[in-house]
């Protein structure tokens, strides 16, 4: 099981590895794929020892996530799959909206809905910060908090669409590096999920801060 | 009603929050999460979300009806219909006008400018900031003018965005006379055959018209408008009627009282008919004849060919039906209609085609008329003028003289794209498109494809990823008719109104307006081109409406402007008419001066060959052109298109309903679904248009239908250049 600091950075790497590539993200993959493979014990092909140069990541991003004849293999947008009419700025898109509002967050860095992946990702990881930053000053209450809104956050706009998002990209492409990045991302969903679960059970108090 | 000036916000800026829609106003320092995230510094006084209803206009086809886009919590909830004086949309909106949000939410659309990194068509794409994307266009047509010609830069655009004059200002600024606009694909010969006749494409009165007569236009079902319904309505048996040729029995065919499978191409043979009964048997309009026309006795005698028996066994329709179609119109005459339709690329006859008609409705006395023929009207709106660049050096448009009456901005697709391709008398290597499907639309998909091989450089503006667009070099978003501020559009008619669009919700990701694209691309062509296009859109429409400022508060505080709400009867009574004589040509002197039958000559369509089937293709309810088959709520609908084939036929092939057959004609094979219906002639298949999707491979996509557009030859009618796409014949194989 992930302690708090590995999954903030779990989140953290897959939001990263799901926004457009760009050089420093291209130049930060090899280690994000590193770190992803040993926290998530999961090997990666030897084709990944070294990671695809920027244009291919480029290439390879556009088609399974922007636009390809005949439609995009795995739009990274929530409403696709949640709302019906497989459409954008769904009902939940602007739920998701409201969640970042609820923590004074917007939207101003970027162009994409709400309900857009990477950024999914990166208020986990944001929520997961503010854990950590409860946690230092040891206050509980705001802790258990943060960790309701996880788990109200990730099953309720998340967890649910990420194995459909994860087997449309295993269906699609023949990419190595967003096929590895798929399947490392179907394995974090299944932890988390776990991890909710014992936590909705009360098998254990709070979530894991050291491993 | 929303007002543009004082309702351009940010969705982003005003959270919605939930259901209880009162939302967070962001001020002061950000602090960033990651990346797309940042911690808003102070927080003001909670606002309400973004609710409102927005007047605007559909834009889905080319009706352009009057809609309400109702936005709740800053997104577009819903399309309804603008109950607001509109004629053509009479408080409806169709299956295609409902499915408007699924344009803005599609999340296929484009989303950012592309720049193509493989071979061209490989599909191998990354995104570029618009200022690279930009760039690269500019530079790419800079070269071209130096290394050929300004003329070598093609552009071809598509009707019905409000915007398209922008994109043809940018090119006849940068230097090029070659644009291709979409009447050759349409209905030029329609304008063409109407307007020699009347000296302008008038309407047909078809909401008070008594009778009407339809030649394969199918109105319920190719485009299927709110007013169409006038087309189609009749009451039973009583006065009112519809009389409809098909080759099909299509949707209006059902809707008819009388339906007709005649024999394609033959539709010229059946209206001389109905002229040769009328005349010979004294049942036209005399005095109107004397007064409005010339040409008469010309027609009477040159028509004395053309019996209803000769025609009957032309048209595979009954003497006897024929002469009394002809009694039942003269009757109800001059209430009483030949429809022109809207598409005229049937056969290469068609301007003559049209002609004929036109001549039919003339002798009756059904113009100017309550249940006839209209001259359109228009509201005079100011136009914006410039001052283009002089080149000395840019020679005439590429298909100059290749037909007829060639129009100057439209062209003539199939003759341009020949002369391209040798380039004849000049190369062609540059294109632009804007939201034309040219691989879709224009007939003879292969030569497309070599035309687009030959250019140094391509770029398209477009909303979804068409296959044009994917055998572009760049490919620029553009941000949809529901998220854009369009110049007031006057919608001429027998009563005419001016519309707009204003945007409904900002534009979503980095998708930008037709204007704000053209305007960037002409700064970077140089300060002259870019003089032309210092203006803001509210200046711009500020302009337009500057002899009359009350349209302005009409259009935002209803959606509509409009100065009369019936048509006026009897307006050009006594007055000149935009033909050489001043009167209606029924003899056309303009022709025989160019050497031009002056009076439609009929000639009997080519014989379908042993074996083969002449291919009819048409549209149906659900799209429009190539550009809505993406919309997955219409895809829904209508996910593949069918070869219909007679049952009979399918007996001799051996075919079996629901196979899968071979489509082979002389330029292209496609393979799709068979339809085995009692609803066609046996000498004929048809398939619907806008379908069959290039792959990487240059093979269509499983399971999206077949294209027709891969099938159909190019040919086309020598006056109006308009395609002629019912001269095509096919073999069918099991696949
Ligand atoms: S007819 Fe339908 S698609 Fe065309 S403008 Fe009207 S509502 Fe829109």
């Amino acid at each position: 099981m992930l302690n708090l600091a590995e999954r903030k950075k779990t989140y953290q790497i897959f939001s990263d590895l799901f926004r457009y590539p760009d050089q420093p993200s291209q130049a930060a993959s090899a280690q994000s794929v590193a770190d992803l493979s040993q926290l998530l014990h999961l090997d990666f092909p030897p084709e990944l020892s070294q990671v695809p140069a920027l244009r291919e990541m480029e290439v390879a991003y556009t088609h399974l996530f922007v636009n390809s004849l005949g439609g995009t293999p795995a739009p990274p947008y929530g409403s696709v799959y949640l709302d019906a009419g497989n459409l954008l700025m769904g009902e939940t898109s602007l739920k998701v909206e409201a969640c970042y509002a609820a923590e004074n967050l917007n939207l101003q860095g970027s162009d994409e809905p709400p309900d857009f992946l990477a950024t999914e990702l990166e208020f986990l990881y944001y929520l997961l910060d503010e854990e950590e930053a409860a946690l230092a000053a040891g206050d509980t209450a705001r802790q258990a908090e943060l960790t309701n809104k996880q788990i109200v956050f990730f099953e309720n706009y998340l967890s649910s669409w990420l194995p459909d998002f994860c087997e449309r990209i295993a269906a699609r492409s023949s990419d190595p590096f967003y096929l590895w990045i798929a399947e490392a991302l179907q394995l974090f969903n299944r932890m988390e999920m776990a991890l909710f679960e014992k936590v909705r059970k009360n098998s254990i108090s709070e979530l894991p801060t050291t491993s | 009603m929303a007002n543009p000036k004082k309702q351009k916000m940010s969705r982003r800026k005003f959270l919605g929050i939930s259901s209880c829609a009162l939302t967070t106003a962001v001020v002061g320092s950000q602090v960033k999460v990651l990346k797309a995230l940042a911690k808003s510094g102070d927080i003001s006084e909670p606002v309400a979300a973004i609710t409102k209803d927005v007047y605007t206009s559909c834009g889905m086809c080319v009706n352009k009806c009057g809609v309400i886009a109702r936005v709740r919590d800053g997104v577009i909830h819903k399309l309804d219909p603008n109950p607001n004086f509109f004629p053509k949309s009479r408080g409806m909106l169709c299956a295609r006008g409902n499915a408007g949000t699924k344009v803005v939410y599609d999340p296929d659309r484009l989303k950012y400018p592309l720049i193509r990194v493989g071979e061209r068509g490989e599909g191998k794409w990354r995104r570029a900031s618009w200022e690279e994307a930009l760039d690269m266009v500019t530079n790419n047509m800079n070269q071209i003018a130096e290394k050929y010609n300004r003329a070598s830069m093609m552009f071809a655009s598509t009707e019905g965005t409000f915007s398209e004059h922008f994109f043809l200002q940018l090119a006849e600024c940068y230097g090029t006379p070659n644009t291709l606009r979409h009447p050759t694909l349409c209905l030029s010969s329609n304008i063409q055959g109407f307007s020699a006749t009347f000296g302008t494409n008038p309407t047909p009165d078809v909401k008070n018209a008594d009778y009407i007569i339809m030649s394969g236009a199918n109105r319920a079902e190719a485009l299927m408008t709110p007013d169409s319904i006038d087309m189609i309505k009749t009451d039973g048996g009583g006065r009112r009627k519809l009389v409809y040729l098909d080759p099909r029995f299509t949707k209006t065919a059902a809707k008819a009282d009388e339906w007709y499978p005649i024999k394609p191409g033959t539709d010229m043979a059946f209206i001389l008919a109905l002229i040769n009964v009328i005349i010979t048997e004294g049942l036209y309009d005399d005095d109107f004849i004397e007064e409005n026309t010339v040409g008469f006795e010309q027609l009477a005698q040159h028509i004395k060919q053309y019996s209803p028996g000769w025609a009957a066994t032309e048209c595979d329709i009954p003497a006897k039906d024929i002469r009394r179609i002809a009694h039942e119109f003269a009757n109800a005459a001059p209430s009483a209609v030949y429809y022109q339709g809207r598409r005229s690329s049937f056969f290469q006859n068609d301007t003559q085609m049209r002609r004929a008609m036109a001549i039919l409705n003339a002798i009756v006395g059904a113009w100017d008329t309550k249940g006839g023929l209209l001259p359109n009207k228009k509201i005079a709106l100011t136009k914006h003028d410039y001052l283009a660049p002089w080149y000395d050096d840019v020679p005439d448009r590429l298909d100059k003289g290749g037909v007829t009456y060639l129009s100057e901005k439209d062209g003539s697709w199939p003759v341009f794209r020949d002369r391209a391709l040798a380039a004849d008398p000049y190369p062609i290597k540059g294109m632009m498109v804007y939201k034309q499907n040219v691989l879709v639309s224009v007939p003879d998909r292969a030569k497309s494809l070599e035309l687009m091989k030959q250019m140094d450089f391509i770029c398209t503006i477009d909303i979804t990823m068409s296959d044009t667009a994917w055998y572009s070099d760049v490919v620029l978003p553009e941000a949809t008719y529901l998220e854009r501020l369009d110049p007031p559009e006057n919608l001429s008619g027998p009563v005419p109104v001016v519309a707009f669009r204003q945007p409904c919700v900002e534009a979503m990701f980095e998708s930008k307006t037709n204007f704000w694209i053209m305007q960037q691309l002409a700064k970077r062509l140089g300060p002259e081109i870019a003089e032309t296009f210092d203006f803001t859109m509210e200046e711009h429409i500020h302009h337009m409406l500057k002899k009359k400022p009350e349209i302005y508060d009409a259009l935002f505080g209803k959606g509509v402007y409009y100065e009369d709400t019936e048509p006026e009867y009897g307006r050009l009574k006594g007055k000149r008419l935009r033909t050489r004589s001043g009167k209606i040509e029924l003899y056309s002197e303009k022709y025989a001066k160019k050497g031009l039958d002056p009076l439609p000559v009929y000639k009997s369509p080519d014989k379908v060959p042993t074996n083969m089937y002449r291919l009819l293709v048409g549209r149906h309810a659900y799209f429009t052109h190539g550009t809505t088959a993406n919309n997955a709520l219409l895809h829904d609908l209508m996910p593949e298109n069918t070869l219909w084939l007679a049952p009979s036929e399918a007996r001799k092939l051996r075919l079996k309903n629901g196979q899968m057959v071979k489509v082979k004609s002389k330029v292209g094979e496609e393979k799709l679904k068979l339809e085995i219906t009692e609803k066609i002639r046996p000498d004929s298949v048809y398939m619907a248009h806008g379908f069959g999707v290039l792959s990487k491979g240059l093979s269509n996509i499983a399971g999206v239908g077949g294209s027709d557009a891969a099938l159909i030859e190019s040919k086309y009618c020598p006056i109006s250049g308009n395609c002629a796409m019912h001269e095509t014949f096919v073999q069918i194989t099991p696949a």
